[in-house]
């Protein structure tokens, strides 16, 4: 293909993958991974690195937003961080070091496309745990505050620890899809250690960005980050999430995200099937 | 007590501006290194699956000396480079904050973060 060609795309794609990431929270690489390998013959490898990059970018860039409203928990953030760069880490070990099959990654990735889809469709429960005194999470210093209508509201944190388990998998998914995992983090965030739902979004926002790192360090030195796949991605990530920012006040997100639940379902079932029938393996010999 | 609000405040602007200064400077660098590979070869090819199973490994010496050289594949990769960075710096702030404040449990934690951080580069460099 053509070069220009080649970056247009990709810097459609992008624009688009970052604008719908900014609606609904989902990152980009739900978007890119199944766009670079099926939609423009990209191995896999290279996929996932691109895409990961893409996270990054995604990350750090509402992360300078989010940040000034002091919404994010960062030892919340930091204590989950433990796990969820070493699950990291562990995936990008699978892809690069152990070399697991491309077609299997391409099944793994639309099973959790799937369950994505489920997640994104429902409504998360917004709690507001009353702190414990005495508990493990008030001695890992877990509990905070956030602002609500003008004043300070205390909030507590439940089950520390499981929570970091569902992280690990939360990283892992993220080091070998090249996806940041998001709806999981939020998923442990909110489900397992009850933190209200603004917070587990900023906090979950903040540890994507350092779980992708984690991975793509490993992609990155292998020499899988190719300019030419991944400058178009980048650029159009950061136009993408700023034009969806902008309009995010505006538009009806509850109907957006259950739209794009059902294309992210359409998504998953065509990884799917192309992983069974072989079609990422076959694409690059 | 205030004055450690206070202090936090600062730390969260600066962490803040510095952030966005990663984003934009990788965005820059990014945009002129494409936009000038497309312009030196407007007529080039770029097959995806001619893409190498195992790649060459990443090169600090490769990529200085192609910023040398003025090559614009190159300035790309700083750009994508510099994006990496900004999460690290999120973590190196959070723990200079964390050490200024005398909070020793979250020194430890930060500093366990980098160092699973830094095992990720050796592994990469290594393997």
């Amino acid at each position: 293909m053509n070069e220009i060609n080649f970056s247009i795309i990709l810097l459609v794609g992008s624009i688009l993958a970052g604008f719908i990431g900014a609606l609904t929270g989902l990152g980009g690489g739900i978007i890119i991974v199944p766009l670079l390998t099926l939609g423009l013959g990209v191995p896999m490898k290279y996929a996932v690195a691109a895409s990961l990059i893409s996270v990054i970018g995604t990350s750090s860039g509402a992360a300078a937003a989010y940040l000034k409203e002091g919404i994010t928990n960062m030892k919340v953030g930091m204590f989950l961080q433990i796990a969820t760069t070493i699950g990291a880490i562990l995936g990008a070990v699978m892809v690069i070091l152990v070399d697991i099959p491309v077609d299997m990654i391409g099944i793994t990735f639309g099973l959790v496309l799937l369950i994505t889809a489920v997640l994104t469709a429902q409504k998360k429960p917004d709690h507001l745990q009353p702190v414990v005194p005495g508990s493990v999470a008030e001695k890992l210093q877990l509990n905070g505050t956030f602002p609500r209508n003008g004043e300070m509201i205390s909030y507590g944190a439940s089950n520390p620890f499981l929570g970091s388990v569902v992280m690990a998998v939360a990283g892992f998914l993220s080091g070998l899809l090249g996806v940041g995992g998001g709806v999981f983090k939020v998923l442990a965030m909110d489900n397992i250690m009850r933190l209200p739902f603004k917070v587990s979004t900023t906090t979950s926002n903040f540890m994507i960005g350092v779980t992708a790192l984690a991975s793509s360090i490993i992609y990155f030195a292998g020499g899988y980050v190719v300019p030419q796949i991944v400058a178009p991605i980048l650029i159009g990530i950061i136009l993408g999430a700023m034009l969806g920012s902008k309009v995010l006040v505006k538009i009806n997100v509850s109907l957006l995200k259950r739209i794009f639940a059902i294309v992210v379902a359409i998504i998953a079932v065509y990884m799917i099937y192309n992983g069974y029938v072989g079609n990422f393996s076959a694409k690059h010999k | 007590m205030e004055e450690n609000k206070a202090q936090k405040r600062d730390l969260e602007t600066l962490v803040g501006n510095t952030l966005r200064y990663g984003v934009w400077i990788s965005f820059a660098l990014s945009a002129i290194g494409l936009v000038w590979l497309l312009f030196l070869h407007p007529e080039s090819a770029f097959a995806p699956e001619a893409l190498p199973l195992v790649p060459e490994k990443f090169s600090f010496g490769a990529m200085i000396k192609g910023l040398s050289a003025f090559n614009p594949a190159q300035i790309a990769m700083l750009g994508s480079l510099v994006l990496l960075l900004t999460p690290l710096l999120r973590v190196v702030f959070a723990l200079f904050g964390y050490w200024k404040t005398g909070n020793k449990l979250y020194t430890f934690i930060t500093l366990t973060v980098l160092v699973i951080i830094w095992i990720s580069v050796l592994i990469g460099v290594t393997h």
